[in-house]
C-alpha cells in the first residue's frame, strides 16, 4: 500500500481524538539535531471544522482486537485497515517538520495483537524520531492501557506527553461498551505516569542532566453523550481526575454516532454540551473553582443558555456587584466575562489611580457581560439599574439581539425562549 | 523641557535611527510634530524637515538609559511598537520614552496613558502576529536543498521570529521572504542575517516536494471531523489574509 492511502487511513481513524495541544514543553534543539519545543505551544493550521492542526495525528496501526461499541475502529466494523512501519511515521514526521506543517507528531494506536505488542511499535517509532534523527519536537504518545510497566516507563522518557484515555465517564459504561477494557487497567498506567513524572522532576531538580520524563505532563479523554451519565458526574471525576493524576488536561469528545450498538444514541449529542463542559473545565483550572459550587444535586446539568460562569454568579448575587478599584484578584476574577487577562490588568492598572468604566474600556476590557456584576468608582456602567432579577433576562436579550457569539455558534435559543426569559418564565 | 517645534525629524527607518532622532529631541529640548522615516514621508507646507544620521553612541545611550531607569521590559515594548505598522509610531514611542523616565519601572501599569497603551497595544499585535507566523509558514524544499518560505505579514516579524526557526532547524538551510518589504531572513545552517533584496533567482521545487505537499493536503483534508464542519470557527482562528502562503490552501 502506498504511504498515501496509509495516511489517508490511518488520519481518518485517528481525527475523533480530541488532543491536539503542543504546549508545556520548552525541550532545547541539541547539536545537529531538528526541533525545539515553544511552551505556549504552537498551532499550525486549522481544519474545517475550526479545531487547530498542530501535530500529526495518526495512528499506527487500526487493527484492533477490542470491539468497544463507540468506536469506529472496533474489530467488528467495516472498515479499510492499514499499518505504517516505524521508519514510515519517522520519515513522514520529519518531512513535514522541516516544512513547518506540523509542530510535531501526535502517535496513537489501535491494539493490535495485545497491548505490548502495539506499544513496542510505537516505542520502536520513536526511538527511530529521537535517536536517529535527533528529533527534539513535540511527541505525544498514547499508553495502551494493559501494556506492561516497563513499556510505559520508555514511552515516558520518549515522549513530551503521555495520555491514557479513560474512554467513558463511568466504570459502568465501561463495561456496558468497552468490555474488554476495565477501570483498574485504565488507571494503572495513569498512576504510574504520575508517579514517574513526580520523581523525574525530583530527579532534574538534583542532576540537570537527568533524563526527562513527559515534561509536558499527562492528560487524558473522554467521550460524551455516548452514555447517560450528567455533566455533574463529569465534571467530579475531572476535578478528581487534575487533583489526585496532576493531569494537564482532560479532552472531552462529543459522541459521533459511529457505532451500532442499541444502547448508544442515533443522534450526536449537542456539541454545546462539550463547549459547557469545556468552559467549566476552564474554571476548575484557571480560575479555582470547585466542581460542587459550579453544579449540584438540583442542577446536575449545564444550562444550555449561559455559560457556567454567569450561572454560578447569578446564583450569588449576594457577592456581586463588585468594585473593581478594591475588590481582590479572585474576586475579579469571578466575574463573568472578565478573564485572567483582563483582571491581571486591572489589578496592575489600578496601582496608579482609580479607573472608570472609560479606562476599561481603554484597556480593552469587555463590558458586555462584565457590566452587570461590576462597579467603579461606586457607579455602574452607564449608570444602568442593577436590578438582581432583571440582570438574567437583560443578559439574555443583550445575547439575542446581538446574535451572541457563543450561542449562536450553536443552538439558537427560540423566539419563544427569549420571551420567555424577558417575561421571567425562565 | 521641551520646546514644541514645527519640525519633522527624519531617519532611516533603523531601529537606531529612531533611537537617535529621540536622543536629538532631548538633546535639543525639541518636542518635534513628528519623527517619520525618510522615504515614505509627504512633504507638507507648514513644517521644517530635518534628516537626522543615525549615531550608533546616541542610540546605545539612550538603549541603555532605558535600560537603567525603566525597564528591560521598556525596551522590548519600544522595538516591538518599532516593529509595527502603527500610525505616528515615532511620535508614540517618544512620549512613551518621556512617560517612563517619570514613572520608571511602573510604566506599564499606566495603561491608562494613551502613549502606553498604544505602544503596548502595537507591541502586542505584533508578538501576536509573529506568534501565529511560527506556525503558518509554510516552506517548500528547493532544487539546492535550502528551505524557502513567503510571508507577507502587516508587521515586520523577521527580526521576531528569526531566533525561533533558527533554533528550530539547527542546520537546516532556509530563506523567509517578506514580499511586502522585500526583505529576507537568509540562515545557512550556522548564521543568520536578514537583508533587503529587490529580486530573488528563479526558484526551483525539488523533485519530491510535490509529493509531500500532496501528502500534506491528503491529511489537512482527512483530519477534519465532516460532522462537525465549522467555518466559522476556522476563519477566526486562521485568518484568510495567512491563507495566500499556505501549502494546504493552494494547489499549484
Amino acid at each position: 500500500m502506498e504511504v498515501m492511502e496509509k495516511l489517508r487511513i490511518l488520519t481518518d481513524a485517528a481525527k475523533y481524538d480530541a488532543s491536539c495541544s503542543s504546549s508545556g514543553s520548552d525541550r532545547k534543539n541539541t547539536p545537529g539535531g531538528i526541533g525545539s519545543g515553544a511552551a505556549a505551544g504552537i498551532c499550525h493550521s486549522f481544519s474545517g471544522d475550526g479545531r487547530c492542526i498542530s501535530l500529526l495525528k495518526i495512528l499506527l496501526t487500526n487493527y484492533c482486537i477490542y470491539d468497544c461499541q463507540y468506536c469506529i475502529n472496533r474489530s467488528s466494523n467495516d472498515v479499510e485497515r492499514a499499518a505504517f512501519t516505524p521508519r514510515e511515521i519517522a520519515n513522514l514526521t520529519i518531512e513535514f517538520y522541516k516544512r513547518n506543517y506540523i509542530e510535531g507528531l501526535f502517535l496513537s494506536s489501535a491494539v493490535i495483537k495485545n497491548p505490548d505488542y502495539t506499544m513496542e511499535l510505537i516505542i520502536e517509532a520513536l526511538s527511530l524520531l529521537r535517536y536517529e534523527y535527533k528529533f527534539n519536537g513535540y511527541i505525544h504518545a498514547k499508553a495502551i492501557p494493559g501494556a506492561s510497566e516497563e513499556l510505559v516507563r520508555q514511552l515516558g522518557f520518549l515522549c513530551d506527553r503521555v495520555s491514557v484515555n479513560i474512554e467513558l465517564p463511568s466504570s459502568q459504561s465501561l463495561k456496558t461498551f468497552a468490555p474488554q477494557k476495565t477501570k483498574e487497567n485504565i488507571l494503572k498506567p495513569m498512576k504510574q505516569i504520575k508517579g514517574s513524572i513526580s520523581q523525574s522532576k525530583q530527579e532534574l531538580a538534583v542532576y540537570r542532566h537527568a533524563p526527562v520524563y513527559a515534561p509536558a505532563g499527562q492528560s487524558t479523554q473522554m467521550i460524551i453523550g455516548a452514555t447517560p451519565e450528567t455533566d455533574r458526574k463529569i465534571l467530579t471525576l475531572t476535578e478528581n481526575l487534575y487533583d489526585r493524576f496532576k493531569l494537564k488536561r482532560v479532552f472531552y469528545s462529543a459522541y459521533i454516532p459511529l457505532g451500532k450498538n442499541p444502547l448508544l444514541p442515533t443522534t450526536a449529542p449537542p456539541l454545546l454540551r462539550e463547549h459547557r463542559l469545556y468552559q467549566a473545565d476552564w474554571l476548575l483550572r484557571y480560575y479555582d473553582f470547585r466542581a460542587e459550587e459550579l453544579l449540584d444535586e438540583a442542577n446536575p446539568n449545564f444550562s444550555n443558555l449561559i455559560d457556567p460562569k454567569c450561572e454560578w454568579a447569578l446564583r450569588h448575587m449576594e457577592l456581586f456587584p463588585v468594585e473593581i478599584n478594591s475588590a481582590p484578584y479572585q474576586m475579579i476574577l469571578r466575574v463573568p466575562g472578565i478573564g485572567v487577562r483582563s483582571a491581571l490588568k486591572i489589578v496592575k492598572a489600578r496601582r496608579t489611580g482609580r479607573l472608570s468604566f472609560d479606562d476599561l474600556k481603554k484597556m480593552r476590557i469587555s463590558m458586555k457581560r462584565a457590566k452587570y456584576f461590576i462597579v467603579a468608582n461606586g457607579k455602574t456602567f452607564q449608570n444602568i439599574w442593577l436590578r438582581q432579577e432583571l440582570i438574567k433576562p437583560m443578559m439574555l436579550a443583550d445575547s439575542g439581539a446581538a446574535g451572541y457569539g457563543q450561542l449562536s455558534l450553536l443552538d439558537e435559543p427560540t423566539m419563544e425562549d427569549r420571551v420567555k426569559c424577558l417575561t421571567g418564565e425562565m | 523641557m521641551f520646546n514644541r517645534r514645527d519640525v519633522i525629524f527624519l531617519y532611516d527607518g533603523s531601529f537606531y535611527g529612531l533611537l537617535t532622532v529621540i536622543f536629538v529631541c532631548y538633546y535639543t529640548h525639541t518636542y518635534p510634530a513628528g519623527i517619520e522615516i525618510n522615504e515614505n514621508v509627504q512633504q507638507e507646507l507648514l513644517c521644517d524637515y530635518e534628516y537626522i544620521e543615525t549615531d550608533t553612541d546616541k542610540a546605545m545611550r539612550v538603549e541603555k538609559s532605558v535600560l537603567q531607569k525603566i525597564s528591560f521590559k521598556a525596551l522590548h515594548n519600544i522595538f516591538y511598537a518599532y516593529l509595527s505598522n502603527m500610525e505616528n509610531k515615532g511620535i508614540t514611542i517618544f512620549n512613551y520614552i518621556r512617560a517612563g523616565y517619570k514613572f520608571g519601572r511602573e510604566l506599564d501599569n499606566h495603561m491608562v496613558l494613551d502613549c502606553v497603551n498604544d505602544v503596548l497595544k502595537a507591541a502586542q499585535n505584533v508578538a501576536h502576529e509573529a506568534h501565529l507566523l511560527t506556525g503558518f509558514i509554510r516552506f517548500s524544499k528547493l532544487k539546492n536543498g535550502a528551505y524557502y518560505a513567503q510571508i507577507t505579514p502587516k508587521n515586520n516579524v523577521l527580526p521576531v521570529i528569526e531566533e525561533h526557526f533558527t533554533e528550530r532547524y539547527g542546520s537546516m538551510a532556509f530563506l523567509i521572504h517578506d514580499t511586502r518589504r522585500n526583505m529576507c531572513l537568509v540562515y545557512n545552517g550556522t548564521e543568520s542575517v536578514i537583508r533587503t533584496t529587490v529580486s530573488l533567482p528563479k526558484l526551483e521545487p525539488a523533485d519530491d516536494e510535490k509529493e509531500y505537499q500532496k501528502l500534506w493536503k491528503c491529511f489537512f483534508d482527512t483530519v477534519e471531523i465532516k460532522e462537525r464542519h465549522n467555518e466559522m470557527c476556522q476563519n477566526n482562528h486562521l485568518y484568510k489574509r495567512f491563507r495566500k502562503n499556505m501549502t494546504e490552501f493552494n494547489t499549484y
